[in-house]
């Protein structure tokens, strides 16, 4: 499985390029997903949210779960990009892209990816109340 | 038997400083208190004994070995006071006096400790005044000290090395008599703690609530996480409110409660994450 795992400042920078070189041909899916910062948090509305990260733990954290991931399932290729830093509403924390023979394993490892990050991947959220 | 003290038991503090080590297990010492009772069986069945255990340091060690004794006995303490503030009779100033006549019995004397000899020495003048028909000792523990030799006892439980021992009815300033085993008393004095220091880093809201982003702390050697968090959570109490759901890290892995810190770790304590 190829991999790139990458935590920097806002703003995430969406990669416009296709999937990694060596896969083409064995994919028969590639996921992608954008977590996204919502205007509201709770009942509050919001300008957006101030990520911070520990950094190292957080890479250390995110190629844990992907060794993981490798084990349950034949991913082909997997990229995290997470960014810290002022994220304002409607911009883009995480990108993931995910690519497997068939689709059903990708569901299933970028649902699971998803879910175990929030709980192990040390990066907290400060949201900022809108004023006025 | 000999033994020697063992160099890699647990250490347990004490409140006056210093530390107690295991010395002689539990287990060791029912499985000897059995055998002297097997054998003070054999030579004192078929007699009218009177066993006198000597206060207070006997306690454990007298209730150990009749339990096992498999013939009629009497029973007696007495006490003997160093300080010279009991009742005198003879050289002796008692703070307990034999409850029985000693006359014609055979009388069997219990002491904790061997040491210098002076108490048992006292207590079986006084007693062999009275006209028993024997007179013997049985100890607990026989230290070896290079500077005396007292008459060796009828009957030996260990003979041990010079050491502070305590536990099982042998005090530290009249604590410890309770410790079911028997430890060495080590004073503060000649305990080396080694300290290391740790890196500590807050995170999130943790930071805020400690005003401190990295710091640095000092624990004593072979320190635990969970000890460490106690630390930290004494020194800024303003995070105990969130210790429940705090999570600590070594380095860039969890780390577990009992997870063994050394020199130069980077321990970091934050909330729980909101990654995505």
């Amino acid at each position: 499985m190829t991999r790139d795992i990458r935590i920097y400042r806002a703003p995430l920078k969406i990669p416009g390029t296709p999937d990694p070189d060596g896969i083409s041909g064995m994919a028969g899916s590639s996921l992608c997903f954008t977590g996204m910062v919502r205007d509201t948090e709770g009942t509050t509305r919001i300008e957006g949210i101030d990520y911070e990260a520990f950094t190292a733990m957080a890479e250390h954290q995110f190629h844990s779960i992907a060794d993981e991931i490798e084990k349950r399932w034949p991913i082909l290729s997997l990229e995290i990009h997470h960014v810290f830093g002022w994220v304002p509403a409607g911009g883009g924390s995480v990108w993931v892209r995910l690519a497997s023979p068939h689709r059903a394993e990708g569901f299933e490892a970028m649902q699971y990816l998803l879910t175990v990050m929030k709980k192990r991947v040390p990066i907290w959220k400060k949201p900022e109340p809108k004023t006025g | 038997m000999e033994l020697k003290a063992s160099e890699e038991a647990e250490r347990r503090p004490t409140s006056c400083g210093g530390i107690i080590r295991p010395f002689i297990p539990e287990s060791e010492i029912h499985r000897r208190v059995r055998e002297l009772s097997a054998e003070i069986s054999r030579d004192y069945r078929e007699l009218d004994v009177l066993m006198v255990g000597i206060l207070n340091g006997t306690i454990l060690f007298m209730a150990d070995l009749m339990r096992h004794l498999d013939f009629d006995l009497t029973v007696d303490f007495v006490g003997i006071s160093s300080y010279g503030d009991g009742t005198t009779s003879g050289n002796l100033s008692w703070t307990k006096q034999p409850g029985y006549p000693v006359r014609g019995r055979h009388v069997l004397v219990i002491e904790d400790i061997l040491e210098t000899g002076q108490t048992l020495d006292n207590v079986l003048a006084a007693l062999q005044a009275d006209d028993p028909a024997s007179l013997k000792s049985c100890v607990l523990l026989h230290k070896q000290r290079p500077d005396f030799s007292p008459r060796p006892p009828d009957y030996c439980g260990f003979r041990i090395e010079d050491h502070f021992v305590v536990g099982y009815g042998l005090d530290l300033a009249g604590k410890y008599r309770n410790l079911p085993y028997i430890g060495i008393y080590q004073p503060a004095s000649s305990v080396t703690v080694e300290v290391i220091e740790i890196e500590v880093r807050f995170w999130s809201h943790f930071k805020d609530l400690t005003g401190v982003a990295v710091t640095k702390l000092q624990l004593p050697s072979g320190c635990r996480v969970a000890e460490a968090t106690e630390k930290i959570l004494s020194k800024w109490p303003s995070l105990e409110p969130h210790s429940q759901s705090a999570l600590v890290a070594v380095g860039n892995e969890y780390a577990t409660e009992d997870r063994i810190l050394s020199a130069g770790d980077s321990l970091s304590f934050f909330p729980p994450v909101q990654g995505g």
